[in-house]
């Protein structure tokens, strides 16, 4: 690897690490004891510290030395978790980003502005150390930078237990302290020895005394007797437990395996250990040790654990207990750390280049519309060996689309838990308190839709917090909870995701919209318009009705931007509002912008796509074709359902039709009917992209290739279903609207 | 079980017949210190012990500790098949029958 490469991955590294910190602490606010929380931050701090040293940045060792110290004492309990504490250290995160942002940029320490900060923090972190750290860089210089050693899980001086007269040689040792209620309990540790000789050769037995009391008080019907035993054998450690098994619960069994063993363990080990395990199972899988004993070990690792004390690594417990050898605890520590990393490599993920994945995503397209193709020369052949063939393959095709589209897939959380940080440092500029609540971080998304829906939720999120959510003292006034809340959420619904913005606030100002409206001559005074025009409305550019401009949000730029952007995503954007109790805004975005389940239709001589997730059910449209409804509505069991005529609309030449369809849509909530000659079924659709010309074409999407190599368009449900509910009832067959095929 | 003490010229020699197990240990605890007491030298007879388990010998051992303490000696004599066996098992043949007068 060269240093470049290496570089660029300590960069990935380090913006992640970084993340995870953020994460991290930002959950420490909540659950401030959590440790598994301040060891992430400390992990975080310590490795970038240990490969930035590897660079020789000593100014983002030197900095996040302190900073490492400073939690060091966090996480051994000398210091406790506060809010200051916490604000001080995502200070700290942000300049560490800063520092290895500029390190990497070949200006380590950063300039002038970036090292005086730097040093205000260190001055402050030192304050919560009781000595503070004279000159870091050196001092770090002196201590090993590396990762953590290996060594920490058998410790060289750590004790076995064994008399001294038992060397470790050839045999199984086998140590066994009764107790006193063997006897009574009819046992006869005689008939265990007895066994034993079945099973190899007792070498040597001591029985030691020192148990025995005075004779005095010596009960002679208890057990005060403990057992050396050297065993020749070849069997498994289990079998030799086996043999005591009677016992078990009255007496301490330590067996510790012969040294020609040893090698054969670790052997095992190597071999056979290829998933990632806990360092117990492996032991037991090798046959060095047995259930029974890591469970012992676990329980008094357990009953040791206080407090902050990180526990004691059961490969120690169970050498202490001489049960095993330390070498082949070292070996299977090794092992699990191997199997680890691999796994870390193999397993969890691989990072591929975007360009890479979005050609792979072409290439599939391409091939969903050849092997439509060849499908539709296969069914004319009418060969069903050949037929049944393609079959096959156009179902596989089908499967390696939608993986396909899943690489691209993401959740969006990571998108959400950005916010995070925002509200917190948002809530505290402008002194409000508030709550982020997020839901659905799970619902996968495209990533470039993901990529791309970050800035449009940034305006809204500070537009909640500047606007919606009031100060403090209104909220008390209006009896609300002091304490505001934003929430980010997000939902599948028909095909597409749903994200919502809401908060607990004011709501939006119906009238204060329209007097803004009116004044800039949006509308006209006298236009009656619904609550839901008028909260769109802010969505007209240069809309602002803040009274007040603040450095957050306020400038009447930014609305309007948020709806392009969302647009240009094919998704749409609304708003709730409920006066003094909130406002809710919706984001629906499309899930993938590259391929779609479509419903193929014809209108005319041409097809057209309608994305299948949004049609409801198809139903024969009543009356002759080209029939003289009177209006464009139709009786849907008792419900009006509006249609629209894509032959109309679209001015598709119409001869010899018989009979005509709906197609029900629904987008949103809202149902349309399209009319449609044909009605062809499912079909894959790969959506191409409309040349610039076309971009402001209403009615479709984006079209498609067919097998055929006809092109087709694809229908924008949701542009239909608006201009019917703009439209209303007004809009008559032929009227005086002209169908708007045209450029607005 | 049985035990029967016959005490000549300071020297006390024991018979055990019958079985030296958990069953009878209290009893026989009771009745083997006895001629530590009094003694000086005992030898204890173990031909005609039918039956020997760990308790039995806890309690040869209790025996033994306590005659080297009060340094009398206490010698197994005609060990039985079974007390044979039961030595031999628990490697204990040299650890008993050493006398106190070994170093």
């Amino acid at each position: 690897m060269s240093l470049d490469e290496g570089m660029q991955v300590f960069e990935t590294e380090a913006c992640e690490l970084l993340d995870d910190m953020e994460q991290s602490l930002l959950e420490l606010e909540d659950n401030p004891g959590d440790l598994d929380h301040i060891n992430s931050v400390f992990r975080a701090a310590h490795t970038i510290k240990g490969s930035s040293g590897l660079f020789g940045f000593d100014g983002v060792v030197g900095f996040t030395h302190v900073v490492e110290n400073v939690l060091d004492r966090v996480r051994a309990g000398e210091l406790e978790i506060s809010h200051d504490l916490l604000s001080l250290l995502l200070a700290c995160r942000d300049v560490m980003g800063q520092l290895v942002d500029a390190a990497i940029a070949g200006q380590d320490g950063g300039d002038a502005e970036l090292q005086k900060k730097s040093r205000t923090l260190s001055e402050q972190l030192n304050a919560y150390l009781e000595t503070p750290v004279v000159d870091a860089v050196d001092e770090v210089k002196a201590e090993e930078v590396g990762g953590e050693t290996l060594s920490t899980a058998v410790e060289p001086e750590a004790e076995v237990n064994l008399p001294s007269d038992i060397t470790l040689d050839d045999y199984w040792h086998i140590s066994l302290r009764f107790g006193p209620d063997v006897l009574r309990d009819g046992m006869d540790p005689l008939s265990f020895i007895r066994y034993l000789g079945t099973l190899g050769d007792v070498a040597n037995l001591i029985i030691v005394w020192d148990g025995m009391p005075e004779i005095e008080v010596m009960d002679p019907e208890s057990c005060y007797l403990g057992l050396e035993i050297k065993l020749s054998s070849d069997v498994e450690k289990q079998a030799i437990e086996d043999v005591f098994q009677f016992v078990l619960d009255d007496c301490q069994l330590r067996i510790l395996p012969p040294l020609s063993l040893l090698a054969q363990h670790r052997d095992l080990i190597e071999e056979h250990v290829n998933e990632s395990m806990r360092l117990g199972d492996i032991l037991v899988e090798s046959g060095t040790v047995t259930p029974r004993e890591v469970n012992e070990a676990l329980q008094k690792q357990a009953d040791a654990q206080t407090g902050c004390e990180p526990d004691e690594p059961i490969g120690k417990i169970l050498h202490q207990n001489g049960v095993v050898h330390p070498e082949v605890v070292d070996t299977a520590v090794k092992k699990q750390k191997q199997v680890k990393e691999k796994q870390a490599l193999v397993g969890k993920s691989i990072r591929v280049s975007a360009d890479k994945l979005e050609q792979l995503i072409d290439l599939v397209g391409e091939l969903v519309i050849s092997s439509a193709n060849t499908k539709l020369l296969g069914n004319r052949t009418q060969d069903t060996a050949l037929i049944e063939s393609l079959e096959n393959m156009s179902r596989l095709v089908e499967d390696i689309r939608d993986t396909g589209l899943g690489l691209r897939m993401v959740p969006i959380g990571e998108t959400f838990n950005r916010f995070r940080r925002v509200v917190r440092d948002l809530s505290q500029s402008m002194h409000k308190d508030i709550e982020l609540e997020l839901s659905g971080g799970d619902k996968e998304l495209d990533k470039t839709v993901v990529e791309k829906i970050g800035d449009p939720l940034m305006h809204l999120v500070r537009n909640s917090i500047d606007h919606g959510i009031e100060a403090a003292e209104i909220r008390q006034q209006n009896n609300k909870p002091t304490k505001g809340k934003l929430s980010l959420t997000a939902y599948h619904d028909s095909g597409s995701i749903v994200i919502e913005v809401a908060d607990d606030g004011g709501g939006l100002s119906r009238d204060r919209i329209i007097a803004k409206a009116e004044q800039q001559g949006l509308i006209s005074p006298n236009q009656t318009l619904s609550d839901q025009e008028v909260y769109r409305l802010i969505f007209e550019p240069g809309f602002s009705t803040a009274e007040h401009v603040t450095d957050v949000s306020g400038r009447g730029v930014g609305m309007d931007v948020v709806r392009r952007n969302i647009e240009a995503l094919r998704g749409q954007v609304d708003v709730d509002s409920w006066p003094g109790k909130g406002s809710r805004f919706s984001i629906r975005l499309p899930l993938t912008l590259a391929i779609i389940d479509g419903f193929l239709v014809k209108v005319g001589h041409s097809s057209y796509v309608i994305p299948l997730d949004m049609v409801e059910e198809c139903v024969e449209l009543p009356g002759p074709a080209g029939g003289e409804q009177v209006n464009d509505y139709i009786n849907l069991r008792g419900e009006v359902l509006p249609f629209i005529r894509l032959g109309e609309l679209f001015e598709e030449s119409r001869d010899g039709v018989r009979r005509e369809n709906i197609v029900v849509a629904q987008f949103a909530g809202q149902k349309v009917g399209l009319v449609v000659d044909e009605l062809l079924g499912e079909y894959q659709t790969v959506i191409k992209p409309l040349g610039r010309i076309f971009t402001h074409l209403e009615g479709v999407s984006g079209a498609t290739i067919l097998g055929s190599g006809e092109v087709a368009m694809i229908i924008d449900v949701p542009d239909l279903v608006q201009q019917v509910a703009i439209n209303g009832g007004q809009r008559n067959r032929g009227g005086t609207e002209v169908p708007s095929m045209l450029a607005r | 079980m049985s035990v029967t003490v016959r005490t000549q010229k300071g020297k006390c020699k024991v018979k055990i017949e019958g079985d030296m197990t958990i069953y009878t240990a209290l009893e026989m605890k009771e009745k083997l210190l006895k001629p530590i007491e009094k003694c000086k030298s005992v030898e204890l007879e173990l031909s005609q012990v039918l039956d020997i388990d760990t308790a039995g010998i806890q309690l040869l051992g209790l025996l033994k500790r306590e005659a080297m303490d009060r340094d009398i000696s206490l010698e197994f004599k005609n060990h039985s098949t079974t007390v044979q066996d039961a030595f031999t098992l628990y490697h204990v043949t040299e650890q008993l029958e050493q006398t106190s007068t070994d170093p």
